[in-house]
């Protein structure tokens, strides 16, 4: 006896059901949401600006500064870890063939690789020439470090906002990812300005911003780009029979 | 089961036929379109029977995977800017999305909220949509955050895990003895799924239930395809052997011939 025992039926649950698909529809009609070419001319500018501010910055801050190290070395440096700088960017912030991004164990793998090569990298570089890893006394590396933190501020702002409000997955490692790739192109820059290699400077100047930046990216910019809380009522929504 | 749900099908179907013309209220860019009616309701249909939707799947011998293809479509021409388009994303990322929401909260009208949320999130990151993408593993990553959000704020998990999927999908259909054979196996798998940890819970019902591959799957649980694959295989095992057909290799042919 169908028709007799159930206290809510079939019908009302399948009105019910157009009810919610009618009432999303027409939220989603009374909430504007950008379009790809909308967001993608407003991604443009602000990828132009965020771009634009750090070198701007660099520029003020002093520039190109080869020192005492020999051209080629500086060549090489800045060289190599543009291009590590290049990929774990890639990594880190392109999403490949997935709307949810790359998977966990990628982010993790460049996270924890990024500040290992860059180091080795430009140790191993220093150590090929003779004197290149001698100590500066007057230069522990604050300023290192502060020119990193500024270089990659603007970048770092710019890709939480971008991408804020969308993570269902691993936000607050997508978010490290985002700053371990900013800190290794402010470390590209850095490597410009400083001509220091001594292993000291470059652990506290070089290591350590990019190692708070990813820190403090995860632990801030991961709420920026977690998806939202932001709760619709059901307002239109009336069960028939309930 | 097939049986079952052939009777489920034309029994709700032709239910919803004879209270079309509420149905096209709520439809109003459908009307005057038989055919998109017909769907309409056979979608219904399906998505009324939410606790045999694995006998409906068999029964019609419709690929789950089917909807993925129309839905990313539908999707790329939203994200250009087609907004009729956003009813068919509905209607093709929806049902699957509103089953997998059922089965988690146990709770329709918590469901409903989810489902609503989902679906506007969706609508609010329209332009980051790349053309192409897969729309479905995105859909289900959202309604699983939202799912698990919405746990943590209500700090009341016992009471609404405890509550059943509610009055509205109890039938009162004569039970053959085959079904209740069926209906007992199925309790008995249920309550295996309750029992077995949530990640291979929670894969198994992807794979399996929502016909993700392991690929989309893997997208959804932020893990890999190896890890997906292992889960599931636990929770295979962990069925099988409550339904009494443990993992032991099948027996060979001579084996068979001498038994």
């Amino acid at each position: 006896m169908p028709e007799s025992k159930p206290p809510t039926s079939e019908v009302s649950v399948g009105v019910a059901e157009a009810q919610l698909r009618a009432q999303v529809i027409a939220l989603s009609s009374r909430e504007p949401a950008p379009t790809r070419a909308q967001l993608t001319r407003e991604h443009r500018v602000v990828l132009s600006i965020v771009l634009l501010v750090p070198l701007l910055v660099f520029i003020a801050w002093g520039g190109i500064r080869v020192g005492p190290r020999p051209e080629r070395l500086v060549l090489q440096t800045v060289l190599g870890s543009a291009v590590l700088a290049a990929c774990l960017a890639i990594v880190g912030i392109g999403r490949g063939r997935s709307m949810l991004g790359r998977p966990r164990s990628w982010l993790l793998l460049q996270v924890s690789l990024t500040p290992v090569l860059l180091f080795g990298w430009r140790v191993l570089s220093s150590a090929c020439y003779p004197n290149m890893m001698a100590e500066w006394v007057n230069r522990p590396g604050v300023r290192c470090f502060m020119l990193s933190v500024i270089l990659a501020l603007a970048p770092l702002l710019g890709l939480l906002w971008w991408r804020r409000n969308s993570d269902p997955l691993h936000p607050q490692l997508t978010a490290a990812a985002f700053g371990a790739a900013v800190g290794s192109g402010a470390w590209v820059l850095v490597d410009l300005w400083c001509p220091v290699g001594y292993v000291p400077h470059l652990l506290l100047g070089h290591v350590l911003p990019l190692l708070l930046l990813i820190a403090l990216s995860a632990l801030v910019g991961g709420r920026v780009v977690a998806l939202g809380k932001r709760r619709v009522p059901l307002r239109l929504r009336q069960r028939p029979g309930g | 089961m097939i049986v079952q749900s052939h009777a489920i099908r034309t029994a709700t179907i032709s239910r919803l036929w004879r209270n079309r013309p509420q149905l096209i209220a709520y439809y109003p860019d459908r009307q005057g379109d038989k055919a998109g009616m017909a769907t309409i309701v056979g979608k219904f249909a399906q998505g009324l029977a939410v606790s045999s939707a694995r006998a409906e799947r068999v029964a019609e011998g419709a690929s789950p995977r089917a909807g993925s293809g129309q839905a990313n479509v539908a999707m790329g021409r939203y994200a250009q800017g087609d907004e009729s388009a956003f009813a068919d994303v509905y209607d093709s990322v929806a049902p699957r999305v509103y089953a997998y929401l059922i089965r988690q909260t146990r709770d329709r009208a918590m469901a409903d909220d989810l489902l609503q949320q989902t679906l506007l999130q969706i609508h609010r990151k329209r332009g980051t949509y790349a053309p192409g993408l897969p729309v479905l593993p995105w859909a289900f990553a959202i309604a699983r955050r939202l799912y698990i959000d919405e746990c943590r704020r209500r700090k009341t998990d016992a009471l609404w895990s405890a509550r059943d999927v509610g009055e509205d999908d109890h039938r009162a259909w004569a039970l053959p003895d085959d079904e209740v054979a069926t209906r007992e196996a199925a309790r008995l798998v249920e309550a295996e799924l309750a029992r077995m940890p949530g990640n291979q819970r929670v894969a198994f019902e992807l794979l399996k239930v929502d016909g993700l591959s392991h690929q989309e799957a893997a997208e959804v649980l932020g893990t890999t395809v190896s890890a997906v694959k292992l889960r599931a295989f636990r929770a295979y095992s962990a069925i099988r052997s409550v339904l009494g057909c443990p993992l032991e290799p099948s027996p060979t042919l001579k084996q068979r011939r001498e038994a």
